[in-house]
C-alpha cells in the first residue's frame, strides 16, 4: 500500500516538475536558448499570485486564489512580452553564450524585482488552509496533499492546452516550423517575433503555475526561486530538451523514481533521496545523451 | 496613435513600474541601511561620530525568511538606543551598518575584510553557522568581537575562537535540554521501555549539523535507543520516504534541525503518515511562520529556544519594549521571533561596548571581549533570555534552555520553566 502511495506521490509531484521543464523547454525548442532564469520565474509567479490574490477580490478562497493565478499570468503575458521585445529580441544572431547570459540577467531582475517589492519574509497564500488543507485528501486507501491535486489540474490544463495548440492549430504549425528552421519559416510569412514572445508568454504562465505549487508547499521565500531550476533542469534534460512532451514525462519520470526507488534506498542510505534526479540524469545522459524523447542530431564531420 | 516603438516603450515601462511598485501585496520590509562612508577607528569615538557596528545579514538568501526579521531587529535595537537611551554612555550614538550576503560564504569573507579595512570594528554583529564558523579564525587574529545569530557550540570554546560572543544557550545546549524534556515525558507518560529518537535534518547544512553529535551522545546516555539520521534538505518539499524511515525505526521522538519551510513540509508528512512521535524543533526551525505556513498541522509540534517567544510578555517585561519600538519605527507587518535574536545582538553588542569604555577607557576588540569575560549573570534585555555569564575560558553565555508547543495556533510552554543543563566542563565547544 505504501508502494502504491508512492507511486501516486510520486506521479503527482512529477507533475509540476514536468509544468517547470515545459517551460523551460518550450524556450529552448523555439528559441534555442538554455533558459536559467526559469526558477525566478517561478518566483515571481508565486509572488503575483499571493500579491493578486491579497486583493481578496471574491469571498470564496479556492476562486480568490484562482482569480489571483488568472491575473497574475495575464501581468505574466505582459511580462513575457517585455522579455522577448527588450531582453532577448535584441541579442538574435548573437552567441548563444550571449543568450544564455540574458537568462542569467532576467533571473536577477525578476528575483531582484520581487525582493524590492515583497522583500524576503517568509509569506503564504491568503487562504492557504482552506485551499490546502493540511490534512491530505483521501482516495480510498492513498492520500494526497490537497496542493498536488491543484498541481495534477493545472499540468492537466496547461499541458492539455499548449498540445491542442501545438498540434492541431496554425500557430502551433507555425510555432514547429519556427522551431525546426526559422529562416525558412519567415520566408513563408511567419513572424518569428510573434512566435518568440508567443513562447515566452507559455512559458511565463507554465511557471507562475509550478509558483503557485511550490509556494503552497514551501512558502513564498527565495527558496522557491532554487527549487524551480533544480528540478526544471533535470526533468527537462531527461525528457529530451527540445521536446515538450518529453519534458511532461521527464518530470513524472523524475517524480516517480525520487519517490519510489529513493523512498525505498533512503532508508538503506540515507540522503541518497536527495541526489536520485541526478544519478537518473546521468544515466540517461549517458545512455541517450540527447534525453529520453529529445532530437538526436546527426553532423556531418 | 502609438507608433510600434512607442508602445513597445509604454508596454516595458507600465510592465516594470507595476511590479517594482504597483502590485497589491503587504510592503516589503525597510531595507537595511546601505553601508556610509563614515569612518571610525579603534580608538575611543569623539562625540560628534556615530560609533560603527558593521553586520552581516541574509536578506535574499535560503535563509532570508529568519534574516529578515532578525535583521529588522537589529535594527529597532540600534534606533531605541539612540533615541530612547541617547547612546550608550561613553560611547554616544551608534550606526548599525548592514551588509546582505545572501548566505554566500565567500561573500561573507569577502564582506569581512571590507569591513576591517574600511571601519577597523570592535565589534561585528553576524549571521549563520557556517560563515561565523568560517570567520572565527580571522576575528581571533584581527581581535574583533563577532556577535553571531549561529548558537552552535562550536564557537564556545575561548581556546578555539576567542572572539565569537552570542547570547543565549548554544543549540547544543538547547538540544540537551530538550532530550532532558524527552526524557522526563516518557518517563511521566511513555510505555514501559526503552524511548526511540531519530535525527531530522540536512547533511549539507553547518546550522543543521552542529547540535546533532549532542543529541545522540546525551540521549543515548538517557537510555534512548538511536535510529538512522535522516537527510532532510533546507528545501525539501517531501519528506515522505524520511518519515516512512523513521515509522520503520518507530520512533516516539523526532529531533529537527532545518529551518521553517521544511519544518513546515515534515510536520504535514509527520500528520499524514501517522508518525506517532513528537516532533521537537531547533531554534531557527519554529517561528509564527510555522504556524501560518502548517496550519493544523503545527499543532502538537515542540520547539527548543533559548529566549522567550511572542505571547510570553508576563514572564519578560523585555518583550514589550520590543512590541513599543515595532509600533514605534515598523515594520508594519508585525515581525516573527527571529525579530527578537536580531535585537538581542545588537543589545550584548552596546552592553559590551559600555562595559568596555567604563573598565577601560578605550574602546577595542580586545578591550570588549576582556569586559564581556567578566559578566556575570549579566541582564540582557529585562526576562527575555537568562542572565549570561561569560568567562576567558567558557564562552557558554547560559545553559537553561525552554522547550515551547504549539497549541492551537499558538505557542504554549512545554517544560517547567527553564530546562537548565549542566555546564560540563567536557561539553565545552560540542
Amino acid at each position: 500500500m505504501v508502494l502504491l502511495e508512492m507511486i501516486v506521490m510520486g506521479l503527482a509531484a512529477g507533475t509540476i516538475y514536468g509544468v517547470m521543464a515545459l517551460s523551460f523547454v518550450l524556450i529552448y525548442r523555439v528559441g534555442k536558448i538554455v533558459n536559467i532564469a526559469v526558477g525566478d520565474m517561478v518566483l515571481l509567479g508565486a509572488y503575483l499570485i499571493f500579491a493578486f490574490s491579497g486583493l481578496g477580490l471574491v469571498e470564496d478562497p479556492v476562486i480568490n486564489l484562482i482569480l489571483g493565478l488568472i491575473l497574475a499570468s495575464i501581468f505574466g503575458l505582459v511580462i513575457a512580452v517585455g522579455t522577448e521585445r527588450f531582453l532577448m529580441r535584441p541579442l538574435y544572431g548573437q552567441s548563444i553564450l550571449s543568450l544564455i547570459m540574458m537568462t542569467v540577467a532576467l533571473g536577477m531582475i525578476l528575483r531582484g524585482a520581487t525582493i524590492v517589492k515583497w522583500g524576503t519574509v517568509l509569506r503564504v497564500f491568503p487562504g492557504q488552509h482552506e485551499v490546502f488543507p493540511p490534512i491530505p485528501f483521501t482516495i480510498g486507501p492513498i492520500e494526497i496533499p490537497y496542493v498536488y491535486l491543484w498541481s495534477i489540474t493545472g499540468a492537466f490544463l496547461i499541458f492539455g492546452s499548449f498540445l491542442y495548440l501545438f498540434r492541431k492549430t496554425l500557430f502551433g504549425f507555425a510555432m514547429r516550423a519556427v522551431s525546426l528552421d526559422p529562416e525558412a519559416a519567415a520566408t513563408h510569412g511567419i513572424s518569428i517575433k510573434k512566435i518568440y514572445t508567443y513562447t515566452w508568454m507559455i512559458a511565463y504562465v507554465a511557471a507562475f503555475l509550478a509558483g503557485l505549487v511550490l509556494g503552497a508547499i514551501n512558502g513564498i521565500t527565495v527558496i522557491v526561486s532554487y527549487l524551480g531550476l533544480a528540478r526544471a533542469l533535470p526533468a527537462a534534460l531527461i525528457g529530451g530538451l527540445d521536446s515538450p512532451g518529453g519534458a511532461m514525462l521527464g518530470g513524472l519520470l523524475l517524480g516517480l523514481i525520487e519517490h519510489t526507488v529513493g523512498t525505498f534506498l533512503n532508508a538503506y542510505i540515507p540522503g541518497i533521496r536527495a541526489i536520485i534526479p541526478y544519478i537518473v540524469l546521468l544515466v540517461v545522459l549517458i545512455v541517450k545523451p540527447y534525453g529520453l524523447f529529445g532530437t538526436v542530431r546527426i553532423e556531418r564531420v | 496613435m502609438f507608433t510600434r516603438r512607442q508602445f513597445l516603450v509604454i508596454v516595458g515601462g507600465t510592465t516594470l513600474s507595476a511590479l517594482l511598485g504597483g502590485c497589491a501585496g503587504p510592503q516589503a520590509p525597510k531595507p537595511t541601511p546601505t553601508p556610509t562612508p563614515t569612518p571610525t577607528g579603534a580608538a575611543t569615538p569623539t562625540p560628534a561620530k556615530k560609533f560603527v557596528i558593521p553586520a552581516l545579514f541574509d536578506l535574499s538568501g535560503p535563509t532570508s525568511g529568519v534574516g529578515v526579521p532578525y535583521s529588522q531587529g537589529a535594527q529597532n535595537c540600534t534606533r531605541w538606543i539612540n533615541e530612547k537611551e541617547g547612546g550608550i554612555p561613553g560611547v554616544g550614538q551608534i550606526e548599525l551598518v548592514g551588509t546582505d550576503y545572501g548566505y554566500k560564504i565567500p561573500e561573507a569573507v569577502s564582506v569581512y575584510n571590507r569591513y576591517k579595512s574600511q571601519y577597523n570594528p570592535a565589534v561585528i554583529v553576524g549571521w549563520g553557522t557556517g560563515d561565523t564558523e568560517a570567520l572565527s579564525k580571522n576575528v581571533a587574529q584581527d581581535k574583533i568581537v563577532y556577535i553571531s545569530a549561529s548558537y552552535s557550540s562550536h564557537l564556545d570554546d575561548p581556546s578555539k575562537t576567542p572572539y565569537n560572543f552570542y547570547p543565549v544557550a548554544s543549540y547544543s545546549d538547547q538540544a540537551r535540554a530538550a532530550v532532558m524534556w524527552m526524557k522526563e515525558w516518557w518517563d511521566k507518560e511513555g510505555e514501559n521501555r526503552k524511548p526511540r529518537l531519530v535525527c531530522a535534518y540536512d547533511f549539507n547544512s553547518a546550522y543543521a549539523r552542529a547540535p546533532i553529535k549532542a543529541v545522540k551522545d546525551l540521549a543515548q546516555s538517557l537510555g534512548f535507543e538511536i535510529g538512522s539520521d535522516q537527510n532532510v534538505g533546507l528545501r525539501a518539499t517531501d519528506t515522505s520516504s524520511q518519515v516512512l524511515a523513521m515509522k520503520d525505526f518507530g520512533a516516539d521522538f523526532v529531533w529537527f534541525g532545518n529551518t521553517v519551510g521544511s519544518g513546515a513540509v515534515i510536520a504535514k508528512d509527520i500528520k499524514k503518515f501517522d508518525l506517532g512521535a513528537i516532533l521537537v524543533m531547533n531554534q531557527w526551525g519554529h517561528d509564527e511562520n510555522l504556524i501560518k505556513l502548517a496550519g493544523e498541522a503545527a499543532d502538537g509540534v515542540h520547539g527548543a529556544t533559548g529566549h522567550y517567544y511572542w505571547g510570553f510578555e508576563s514572564e519578560a517585561p523585555g518583550l514589550k519594549t520590543l512590541r513599543k519600538s515595532i509600533e514605534e519605527y515598523g515594520p508594519e507587518e508585525f515581525p516573527a521571533s527571529p525579530f527578537i535574536r536580531g535585537w538581542l545582538n545588537v543589545r550584548t553588542a552596546a552592553l559590551a561596548l559600555k562595559d568596555a569604555y567604563e573598565k577601560f577607557g578605550k574602546i577595542t576588540g580586545e578591550n570588549v571581549k576582556k569586559a564581556m569575560e567578566t559578566w556575570k549573570d549579566k541582564e540582557i534585555e529585562n526576562g527575555i533570555s537568562p542572565p549570561v555569564t561569560y568567562t576567558p575560558t567558557d564562552h557558554r553565555p547560559t545553559t537553561k534552555a525552554l522547550i515551547l508547543k504549539i497549541e492551537n495556533g499558538k505557542y504554549v510552554m512545554a517544560s517547567d520553566g527553564w530546562v537548565e543543563i549542566e555546564r560540563k566542563p567536557e561539553w565545552l565547544g560540542w
